[in-house]
């Protein structure tokens, strides 16, 4: 498609160069047409700041993030005199500069759309429950949620994979039928410590969770995970009762990075059912048994100093 | 703290000057190897040669019943028991699960029975004792790539509440210790 540039403002002179320069652009393999300023979005305007009605589409320019080429006077960016080349020089370098952007928003939201598996199996509901095979680049492991398991070629795989599960670009693919019988490897561990392990990874990087009411459908399989006394602590408030993620931080005393990230895998995992009708009111302050049960749960180091 | 009284968990807040902690399940699934990362010493064992299905590393079983203790920072003993596995010595489960704070099921997650099993022994202990915190610990799935926990989960809501489910390695101290984690946020 050709780029769109318009004019506004100025004299027919300079009209006629900015017409000529737009086709010079060729030169350059931009395939490029000009017309006057109607309103419509576009590549580039180019403007004349000295002219009352140049500086109003100059305005709108600004607004909608539209580059403009600035031609004349009292402008440092391109004098009122220049010439064609000048002309198609000026406009080569902003349009290349716009198709750079261009092709970052692109990249950007593609990114945005790909990245962060861990966010993508607890949102995509197609993925709901799916065994998948997730790979970057030559990283290949399969997530069995059915299973409850996550399966490699091996340990370091695994280890690996845990590190960029919430961080990296994963492409997420269905295990088919046939593919079943040629797993990746053999070496298996908990698919819920791995998601958990990978977003308290990349916590501070995930998106704030949801703030709507959750329940907890299973214990999740936390027993490789025992760095993670934090996970303990949330899941533990959910078997209670369910709650919203600010609950959960308040009941716990955790930050709300350290929930969202908690929350994340679990509903990643499958564990979670959301939107509960009825936000549950907690009435008493977080706090631990007396006792025995205290006592023992700083002994096995559940209780933090 | 010279009482030596236990009490059930009802009273689980009391102050109690003893704690009883119980590892149950079948034969083999490493209760014995869970209770050695747990406590401060080697369990006392009553470890007999097995005249059958003797497999691997595994050439004794508990008969009877294993024995540990560790220390709370306060003094207060811990005293972790094993039950035995084997269904003869089923007779003395109840008294050993008498005023234990918890049970935790160890189950072989390479047996192909592993979710009966969890269901088995969850009927077990809540039929002795109905308001015990339990915990399932599930070992050897290191060795089974096929293990899945489906439909051990399956098992658990068909026997009620759900408990926390672990798979774990016993000879792992940290993950030993996660599963009593577990076992006292819920009796908490």
């Amino acid at each position: 498609m050709p780029f769109e540039l318009r004019y506004a403002g100025l004299d027919p002179v300079m009209e006629q160069r900015f017409r000529l320069a737009t086709r010079a652009l060729a030169a350059h393999r931009m395939d490029a047409r000009a017309a006057e300023w109607d309103g419509t979005r576009c590549d580039v305007v180019a403007i004349d700041p000295n002219d009352a009605y140049g500086r109003r589409v100059l305005d709108i320019a600004r607004r909608r993030g539209t580059p403009a080429l600035e031609i004349g006077l009292a402008t440092p960016i391109v004098e009122s005199g220049a010439t064609v080349a000048r002309l198609t020089r000026a406009l080569h370098e902003l349009l290349l500069g716009a198709s750079r952007g261009e092709a970052a928003a692109v990249e950007a939201q593609r990114r945005s759309a790909t990245a962060n598996a861990v966010v993508r199996l607890a949102t995509d509901p197609s993925f709901a429950g799916v065994d998948l095979e997730a790979r970057l680049q030559d990283l290949v492991v399969w997530l069995l949620p059915q299973s409850g398991r996550v399966i490699g070629a091996t340990m370091s795989d695994l280890l690996r994979a845990r590190e960029k599960i919430a961080q990296a670009d994963w492409s997420l693919v269905p295990i088919g039928g046939r593919q079943r019988a040629k797993p990746p490897g053999d070496v298996a561990t908990s698919l819920d410590a791995f998601l958990l392990q990978g977003a308290w990874l990349a916590r501070t990087q995930l998106p704030p969770f949801p703030q709507h009411v959750v329940a907890l459908r299973d214990w999740p399989d936390l027993g490789s995970a025992s760095e993670l006394v934090e996970a303990l602590a949330v899941v533990g408030v959910l078997q209670r009762a369910p709650a919203t993620a600010a609950e959960i931080a308040r009941r716990c005393n955790l930050p709300d990075a350290d929930v969202g990230a908690c929350l994340w895998a679990l509903r990643a995992a499958g564990l979670l059912s959301g939107h509960v009708a009825a936000p549950v009111q907690f009435t008493a302050p977080p706090g631990r048994a007396g006792g025995l049960i205290a006592r023992l749960a700083a002994h096995f180091g559940l209780t933090r100093p | 703290m010279t009482q030596g009284t236990l009490s059930h968990a009802g009273d689980r807040d009391a102050d109690f000057a003893i704690a009883k902690l119980v590892f149950a399940g079948s034969v083999g699934a490493g209760k014995t190897t869970a209770i050695h990362a747990v406590t401060d010493c080697d369990p006392v064992s009553t470890e007999m040669p097995l005249t059958e299905g003797a497999t691997g590393d595994k050439t004794t079983t508990t008969v009877a019943l294993d024995f540990s203790t560790a220390v709370l920072d306060d003094g207060t003993p811990l005293f972790v028991y094993g039950l035995p596995g084997q269904e003869r010595f089923a007779h003395m489960r109840p008294i050993v699960l008498e005023g234990a704070f918890g049970v935790a099921i160890v189950v072989d997650g390479s047996a192909a029975d592993a979710a009966a099993q969890c269901e088995y022994w969850l009927r077990e202990i809540r039929a002795l004792r109905p308001d015990v915190a339990i915990v399932i610990g599930i070992t050897h799935t290191d060795v089974a790539p096929a293990f899945t926990l489906g439909p051990i989960r399956e098992a658990i809501r068909r026997n009620g509440a759900p408990v926390p489910t672990f798979t774990f390695d016993a000879r792992n101290r940290a993950q030993t210790h996660h599963l009593v984690r577990a076992l006292l946020t819920i009796a908490q």
